[in-house]
């Protein structure tokens, strides 16, 4: 009896428990989803899986992947910067040159030491960021030093000056970012001299808070966090001279942004009226609660920039209409998981990417998968404005996955503009693109008005006189003079 | 027991055309009269009244997955037919309670059924607009969204200007009564609203403590 009453209140307790257990979601693993829309992310197929994780074992001539930081890809080398010394590769990871010791300008012999950002130009000058030593060094493509810059000249600092990344631009300008310095990217001329700060970040203070700090006391105050304009985290000009940099804050609407030579940003809004940000669903509370910390960003030579969230370990990428393509990545020990990615760069034309994590000591080439591919090679032909070759790439795309917005959209489009307003429809409204969709709807109402409204207007017409007749006809026959009875 | 066995089609036809579009209609010209004359002459059916409400919940459901695709980005497939229409349903009990508590303490002299049947003639204006909306939006691009602007606009404004009126006459106040009783009803509804939600949020509390006891007697006895 007690052992049945026990196992009673066993089933009824666990039942109980079933009901109110919470639904548990695998964080772990790779992550691959879309953005649809506000209802949140959609499975997508794998777009990139691993070829080969490189540690400094599978790499002939390096001792050690220590404390990486950095990578370039240029004219078919990867320049990877590691704790001691700045390593060349080539695309099959055969060591073409370790740059470790360098002569100073002043002859004494001078090792590289923790190099953060490097970049390289088309003829091969190799900029190295030091901040430890507080400069940049300039190498000439056989690797001699060419320029020391320590702190640029004009450029008046109350903290140490750290360059932490710089890009440099066709006419040799240079873009660094430094640590502590709020007001924005240093630009700084061929000879060291500072121009000016590139776009800059302005702080919005509501007036609420503008409140508070007024009646707040001074201790209070101190208290307070400051209200410091954002901090750049990282930065990559394109092909054209536009610099995508991200924004490691939480505070911004736009952590990621694309700046002219003015230093305006001009990155756009998808059509779908969201910025890129990483995330654009994530939960609040937890372990890795909150918008994506974005810490590296690189872009491609027809307008795609992916951009590195070390928050989840994500990368996302998006095209030039910031519409977001594919994401993968995740935290996580697993090939294809990352524990502390630094540094995402593509590969060249072979839309390989590059992904070094610092903890780990290794760099992980991932290779796009058919879906990805086929969605590069349509982003490729639209940014070359070849549409209609483009729209064959993205109908395999959207057979890949069905959930695939951008794919939508633009077959959508290309049917509009091509005159097949019915099949436009059908895409567009899939995916409430109402602007097109409205268009298209304009150019079938049409088309229906015209087929219909004729064979209406007769009906209409026909359908009056007999009215009319049967009328007159009843009247007829009511007021009639007996015949009828007859 | 024989009345109630013979229905009278014609009669029927009539009535509802009596209650649902004629009188309303004699509502929207002369609403003071209109509304008096449902307090004082027992004008109005309060069957009628239910079925606005019902229609309103209706539309409220056609409109979320049946309104055009230019002028909607509700995604059907993830709707809830039944909380649509509770919460029309919700939001119409709240605010004739709401207003009825006010007017107990104000010295209004309506009634809940009278404040129910504003309440829905009040929506009438609104009802035909919405329907018109529904049906124009399959018709319209975009360019000639600001016509269906324009329509829901109409409705809301009738919804305020027949909502006021009919308030002042059934509680027999004056204007500035009248806007004093309706800000103490938005003060009233806050408050019901707030009570609600700290119930629910108590009782969700209460929920979870009684799980991890039992899941705590599980643990420890099994």
């Amino acid at each position: 009896m007690r052992k049945k009453i026990k196992k009673y209140l066993l089933c009824l307790l666990t039942g109980l428990m079933a009901l109110a257990a919470p639904l548990t979601v695998s964080a772990e693993g790779t992550s691959n989803y879309t953005v649809t829309s506000v209802y949140g992310n959609k499975k997508a197929p794998v777009a990139y899986e691993v070829e080969k994780v490189y540690h400094s074992t599978d790499i002939e001539g390096v001792d050690n992947l220590d404390s990486l930081t950095s990578m370039f890809v240029r004219n078919d080398l990867i320049y990877v910067a590691t704790g001691q010394a700045i390593l060349v590769l080539d695309f099959d990871f055969n060591l073409k040159h370790v740059l470790s010791s360098y002569k100073d300008v002043n002859g004494s012999d001078a090792s590289i030491s923790n190099p953060a950002g490097i970049y390289v130009t088309e003829e091969g000058t190799l900029y190295v960021c030091e901040p430890d030593k507080s400069h940049v060094l300039i190498f000439d493509r056989d690797y001699n030093l060419l320029q020391n810059y320590g702190m640029p000249e004009g450029l008046d600092l109350s903290v140490a000056y750290k360059p932490t990344q710089i890009v440099v631009d066709s006419l040799d300008r240079m873009y660094i970012i430094a640590t502590n310095i709020y007001e924005g990217i240093l630009e700084v001329s061929s000879d060291n001299k500072f121009q000016r700060y590139f776009g800059t970040t302005t702080i919005s203070v509501s007036p609420i808070d503008l409140f508070f700090r007024m009646i707040a006391s001074e201790e209070q105050r101190s208290g307070q966090s400051l209200l410091l304009p954002t901090e750049y985290t990282s930065m990559t000009i394109s092909d054209r001279g536009f610099i995508y940099s991200t924004i490691r804050s939480t505070e911004v609407e736009n952590p990621i942004r694309l700046l002219n030579v003015n230093g305006d940003d001009i990155m756009p809004e998808n059509w779908q009226g969201m910025e890129p940000q990483g995330d654009v669903n994530y939960t609040l509370v937890g372990e890795a609660a909150g918008p994506s910390s974005l810490s590296y960003i690189d872009c491609n030579d027809y307008g795609m920039y992916m951009v590195l969230d070390v928050l989840r370990n994500r990368i996302f990428t998006y095209d030039q209409s910031s519409n977001i393509l594919f994401v993968f990545g995740g935290s996580g020990d697993k090939d294809g998981c990352f524990r502390t990615p630094v540094s995402v760069r593509w590969m060249g034309e072979s839309n390989k990417v590059l992904v070094a994590d610092s903890l780990s000591r290794s760099i992980t080439v991932m290779r796009p998968t058919n879906y990805a591919a086929a969605i590069f090679e349509a982003v490729k032909l639209e940014a070359e404005g070849d549409r209609e070759s483009a729209v064959e790439y993205w109908r395999q795309a959207l057979a890949m996955n069905n959930n695939c917005t951008v794919a939508k959209d633009a077959i959508g489009r290309e049917l509009y503009w091509e005159g097949d307003y019915k099949g436009a429809e059908r895409y567009l409204k899939d995916i409430y693109r109402t602007d097109y969709y409205s268009m298209a709807f304009e150019k079938t109402r049409e088309e229906f008005i015209r087929a219909y409204a004729p064979a209406g207007v007769v009906i209409l017409a026909v359908l009056i006189v007999a009215v009319k007749v049967l009328r007159r006809v009843r009247s007829n026959r009511k007021g009639g003079n007996g015949y009828a009875k007859g | 027991m024989q009345k109630a066995s013979s229905f009278d089609l014609k009669k029927w036809w009539k009535s509802v055309l009596d209650e649902g579009i004629r009188f309303p209609l004699y509502m929207m010209g002369k609403p003071f009269k209109a509304f008096s004359d449902i307090k004082y002459e027992n004008k109005g059916s309060l069957p009628a009244c239910i079925t606005f409400l019902f229609i309103l919940m209706l539309l409220s459901v056609l409109c979320q997955s049946y309104t055009g695709a230019i002028f909607t980005k509700i995604d059907p497939r993830y709707m809830n037919i039944w909380m649509t229409m509770a919460g029309v349903l919700i939001q119409t009990v709240l605010l004739c309670v709401a207003n009825w508590s006010v007017s107990v303490l104000t010295n209004g002299s309506g009634s809940f059924k009278e404040i129910f049947m504003v309440a829905m003639y009040a929506q009438y204006p609104y009802m035909w607009l919405r329907a018109l909306y529904l049906v124009l939006s399959h018709v319209l691009s975009l360019e000639e969204a600001p016509l269906l602007n324009f329509c829901m606009s109409l409705a809301i404004i009738g919804i305020v200007f027949y909502g006021f009126i009919g308030l002042v006459s059934v509680h027999g106040y004056g204007f500035f009564q009248g806007i004093a009783s309706v800000i103490f009803t938005v003060i009233a509804l806050v408050i019901i609203i707030f009570v609600i939600l700290m119930l629910v949020s108590m009782g969700s509390e209460l929920v979870s403590f009684v799980q991890t006891v039992g899941r705590e007697i599980v643990l420890h006895y099994f």
